[in-house]
């Protein structure tokens, strides 16, 4: 069977295994689970950013959708004090809202002025959330948000708020599913299409395919994913305020990992969280506390002079 | 004769430019038209109006007696309308065979499988010359490779009416007598087709007839043989005695 499978995806599939049996040896390693739980929601976010990377567009607003994630998830969940697994799923829908906003506003937008539009659009939400005090407490946020719910089968109970490690397989399960997704909508019809609509639009639309249509499915589909991400970090982290979800680092992070690990190939983005997302938090800001998120302009600059297809292409053609 | 193409009078307006006043001509189903006109005559800017590129200030085009002026390009060519770019516009990332297979499998209504489409373009290639760049990047083939790659692509969109904007440009004289072939052969299988080129030598021999354009307007039409003696198109296209005698 894995004679089929082209050896990238062996590769992919060797990380995975590690990823899921390293904690039977290492049961204690808390601040690792913490880490690396954090590094699969970053890799899951980035294979978000990237659904939409597919067709060619550059966002650096994504900060947006992972704002009203994060915020719906909180508000919902504060306001009716519904499960977490339930206003996470229902929270992401204010980003898809925002995603088809985005795609009536922004249609005839391309490369940098898309880029530069998508920027200034965090700051919508961010404003309106920010001075709508009554509802949302404006800039002081939400404390104490209800952590992510225990799980119980038969005798089987797992509390994945107070559990790192089951925090850990959690997201790492969600990494896996997002990074499946992508490997099948790749191979897909409408993977094709996001490949030919990023290869060359004109083309694309000369021989049929529906290139707004296409872009759209692919930004309501990543707006729903960010939205997730979103709800999943406040609630694993406790509290939600504007400048922490709708900061310019959530939008410049997924770009950072998807560049760095290769936007071409599935699992790219989610190497990149994984090796610059532990990278950060335990070499370089111990080591550089004061310049440690400096350290990402140096990476980003060195991938793109060095292997702008990412590394995980530039490994490939070796 | 059943009539593919009607375009009634169309305007085309970009400022205070005047770019094409009054077009009118029809193309009949199997007919091979040739546009022909000097640089700025409006060729391209006709052209990407018929595809739908360009949304005319006044006019309307009509195909198989269906208004498709308001029609993106996009729907023209799944409703059987294909074309190709004065510069060719390729997957350059995608294997010759992927860049014809797409064109299968997104530009037909309804759409075949993958499978099919593959066999379709692997045939494509074939028919074109250029069964042995299957597998070689767009970006990696010449000019003319990539002309025909894009003629290749085009026809894996089953088209009733094939644009051809300027396909022998920048070519060589044995490669344009090559593409002459080529669409001889297209024109033998019934195929109707709508063609722009500067070059007489492609555009004369394949052309059932011929429109001349200048300035934006029809100065002439008929049989290529007829038209080319044309005073008003000698003057306008080929340059009066005059001018020649200058340039001499």
């Amino acid at each position: 069977m894995l004679g089929k499978l082209h050896p990238s995806s062996v590769w992919a599939l060797a990380a995975a295994l590690a990823l899921i049996i390293w904690p039977l040896f290492f049961p204690q390693a808390s601040l690792y689970f913490q880490v690396l739980g954090m590094a699969c929601l970053y890799g899951t976010l980035a294979l978000a950013w990237n659904l939409y990377a597919l067709s060619g567009a550059i966002s650096l607003g994504h900060a947006a959708f992972f704002g009203l994630g994060a915020y719906g998830s909180a508000l919902l969940s504060h306001y009716f004090h519904w499960s977490p697994l339930v206003t996470i799923g229902l929270g992401a829908l204010a980003s898809v809202v925002f995603g088809f906003l985005w795609c009536l506003v922004f249609r005839r937008l391309r490369g940098v002025y898309l880029g530069l539009a998508s920027l200034a659009a965090v700051e919508i939400p961010k404003v309106i959330i920010d001075n709508w005090d009554s509802l949302t407490y404006g800039s002081m946020g939400l404390m104490g948000l209800e952590g992510l719910p225990s799980l119980a089968l038969g005798k089987w109970e797992v509390a994945l708020g107070s559990n790192l490690e089951a925090q850990y397989y959690l997201l790492l399960a969600l990494v896996m599913a997002a990074a499946l997704a992508t490997r099948q909508i790749m191979a897909s019809k409408w993977g094709w299409a996001l490949r030919a609509l990023r290869e060359n639009e004109t083309a694309a639309r000369a021989i049929g395919i529906r290139t707004h249509r296409v872009q759209a499915k692919a930004l309501l589909g990543s707006s729903y994913v960010t939205g997730i991400c979103g709800g999943l970090y406040v609630h694993i982290l406790g509290l939600v305020e504007p400048a922490l979800v709708f900061s310019l680092h959530v939008s410049a992070l997924p770009l950072i990992f998807s560049l760095f690990g290769g936007r071409t190939i599935f699992f790219g983005p989610v190497l990149g969280a994984l090796i610059l997302y532990p990278l950060e938090q335990l070499v370089f800001q111990p080591l550089f506390p004061m310049g440690h998120a400096g350290i990402y302009g140096v990476i980003i600059i060195l991938t793109i002079l060095f292997f702008p297809q990412g590394i995980s292409v530039w490994k490939r053609a070796k | 004769m059943n009539l593919c193409l009607e375009v009634r009078h169309l305007c085309q307006r970009f400022g205070d430019q005047q770019i094409l006043r009054e077009i009118n001509f029809s193309l009949n189903q199997g007919e091979v038209l040739g546009i022909i006109g000097p640089n700025g005559a409006g060729k391209t800017t006709l052209f990407n109006i018929i595809a739908g590129w360009i949304t005319p200030t006044r006019g309307v085009v009509v195909f198989w007696g269906q208004n498709i002026t308001p029609w993106p390009p996009d729907h023209r060519c799944r409703k059987g309308m294909a074309r190709t770019f004065q510069i060719p516009q390729v997957f350059p990332e995608m294997s010759a065979l992927e860049n014809v297979m797409l064109g299968a499998w997104f530009g037909q209504e309804p759409p075949p499988r993958e499978s099919q489409s593959r066999e379709r373009a692997a045939t494509l290639l074939k028919q074109v010359g250029l069964a042995n760049k299957e597998g070689i990047a767009a970006r990696e083939l010449t000019l003319m490779q990539q002309r025909l790659l894009e003629l290749a692509r085009a026809l894996a969109t089953e088209p009733k009416l094939l644009l051809l904007d300027e396909i022998a440009a920048g070519l060589s004289l044995k490669a344009v007598s090559q593409l002459s072939d080529l669409i001889l052969r297209l024109r033998d299988q019934g195929l109707t087709l709508l063609l722009t080129d500067h070059l007489l030598n492609l555009v004369v021999p394949v052309s059932d007839r011929l429109l001349a354009l200048d300035q934006g307007k029809i100065i002439a039409t008929g049989p290529p043989q007829t038209l080319i003696q044309d005073p008003q198109v000698e003057a306008a296209y080929l340059g009066t005695g005059e001018a020649a005698g200058e340039e001499g």
